[in-house]
């Protein structure tokens, strides 16, 4: 008798056995789902990411030379954008059969520093003595919420180029036949910079809540950037048709605006205001009305250079009242 | 390795900061359940062949375990452990459970497929060392028959043992080292 031995008398499972189990799971989840209400549709990260590589790659980045300073992109304002997730999938469809996700579809990308595991601390208090950063905390909580958890997770630094054949391929995809990637952006890179971030998870039973925190991140860009022309083309990958998508671009400031896809299928959204700010509001249309577990949303919004964001499975009004108490 | 950085942080920049990572808010989406069920059904249902024996009952707390922790995902935190750890730690706790309820030991396996001509001989020969084998994880302690369980049952790192049971890695790999020794050693009295 050796190791050999006793490894040779494992056994795989019986298939039915397996079956069945997994069965058993996928029931159960999918209980649990039904009696949570609210989720965000799961197409939504991944719009995130195509509409925001999108600008990012809109940018003639290398025509900056190095005695040109760069400008900077901040978030300071948001603009929600409806999109049809059906268009998302055919995008998800493309980078998995490239072994991509879909923001990184026709960009290479560098990674210059990593984030690190995000760091557990036992209060904001202690968050923010470990991370230099100030820490913000909501203190009107819905009855029966408590803090469970506080993290922050560490800054990052990415380089990301376009290819312009990839971004022509995605383009054709999906059926934008009309939208040309000027062949000058082939090779063009931005760098991107996420800084540290604060998160919070309350929870009352199966209802929580996420609080998160942190400054704006920063896209080095080159001067003379034509962002509106560019920012239009993600819009159109987001599925606004043209004429809608140029006056969409002309109105917003591409220097200051993040886009916030919302899949225009299970979600509404509205501008709200935080302390006086514009923020955002997107709820999941299922669960308007009803209130309570079932019901879920979150609130967006900017202040003083930070970008906070406020998600749960509870119903908008608790959401914006929470928000507001933030100090 | 370097791309699915890369890809984990230019998502990041988005799904992390402007939307929190909203599958943080439902842990069981933000862990890939299927893929982790496949990759670890088969480690937990031979933990349980090795550490309790027969098919049935090791099937029923293969199950019982993947169910309470779908019902406690909530509470599984990435960053203090890895989820295999944490879904064996489960298991101990339901083979603890099961044996308190009920303190028979079976062999490792009852039944085996019933086939014919050379093969029968063969599986008669399987069936004789499972059954022995069996007997002799049945008497071991509960301490030594778990460890080989994790190890020869869940195939985990001795590292990772350690973890699950509370014990330095240079203990684990001694006592798994002298429990071998005296597997075989009742083994071979038993063919003489």
């Amino acid at each position: 008798m050796d190791d050999r031995f006793l490894h040779e008398h494992r056994r795989e499972p019986r298939p039915g056995f397996e079956r069945a189990l997994r069965e058993n799971l996928r029931e159960q989840a999918q209980e649990a789902s039904e009696r949570r209400g609210f989720r965000l549709h799961p197409a939504l990260s991944g719009a995130l990411a195509v509409a925001f590589v999108a600008v990012l790659f809109s940018v003639p980045a290398v025509r900056a030379t190095a005695s040109q300073l760069l400008d900077r992109f901040r978030v300071q304002n948001l603009t929600a954008v409806p999109f049809d997730p059906a268009r998302l999938e055919r995008l998800k469809a493309l980078a998995d059969s490239k072994g991509e996700g879909p923001g990184l579809l026709g960009f290479e990308t560098e990674v210059l520093r990593k984030p690190g595991e995000p760091q557990v601390h036992p209060s904001p208090e202690a968050a923010a003595a470990a991370s230099g950063l100030i820490v913000r905390t909501p203190y009107d909580l819905p009855r029966g919420f408590s803090l469970e958890r506080v993290s922050v997770s560490g800054d990052a630094e990415v380089r990301m180029t376009a290819n312009t054949q990839e971004l022509g391929s995605m383009l054709e995809l999906l059926d934008l036949r009309d939208v040309r990637v000027p062949s000058e952006w082939h090779g063009r890179s931005v760098t991107l910079r996420v800084p540290r971030m604060v998160t919070m998870q309350y929870v009352n039973g199966e209802r929580r809540a996420e609080f998160k925190q942190a400054a704006s991140p920063e896209v080095d860009l080159p001067p003379g950037a034509e962002l509106a022309q560019l920012g239009e083309i993600a819009l159109r990958v987001l599925g606004l048709d043209a004429d809608e998508a140029r006056r969409t671009a002309s109105r917003i400031d591409w220097n200051s605006t993040l886009l916030v896809p919302v899949p225009m299928d299970a979600t509404a959204f509205r501008e709200i205001t935080i302390h006086g700010q514009k923020g955002l509001l997107v709820e999941s249309t299922k669960a308007r009305g009803s209130g309570g577990a079932k019901s879920g949303g979150l609130v967006l919004w900017t202040e003083h250079g930070r970008v906070y964001a406020l998600g749960g499975n509870m119903n908008a009004g608790d959401l914006v009242v929470m928000a507001e108490s933030v100090r | 390795m370097a791309a699915d950085l890369a890809r984990r942080i230019s998502m990041m920049a988005i799904t992390d900061l402007m939307f929190g990572r909203l599958g943080a808010l439902d842990p069981a989406r933000a862990a890939d359940w299927d893929a982790l069920y496949s990759a670890l059904l088969p480690r937990v249902y031979n933990f349980f062949r090795y550490r309790v024996g027969h098919g049935p009952e090791a099937e029923d707390l293969t199950a019982l375990t993947f169910q309470k922790a779908w019902q406690a995902r909530a509470k599984y935190r990435r960053d203090k452990a890895a989820f295999s750890t944490w879904l064996f730690t489960i298991a101990r706790h339901v083979a603890v459970d099961h044996y308190r309820s009920r303190r028979v030991h079976q062999p490792l396996d009852r039944v085996l497929e019933v086939a014919g001509g050379a093969e029968a001989d063969e599986a008669s020969v399987l069936r004789s060392d499972l059954d022995k084998l069996g007997r002799l994880l049945a008497d071991l302690p509960e301490r030594e028959r778990e460890l080989i369980a994790l190890k020869y049952g869940a195939e985990h790192e001795h590292r990772d043992i350690a973890r699950i049971m509370g014990l330095r890695e240079s203990n684990v790999g001694t006592i798994l080292h002298r429990t071998v020794a005296a597997l075989r050693s009742r083994w071979q009295e038993g063919e003489q």
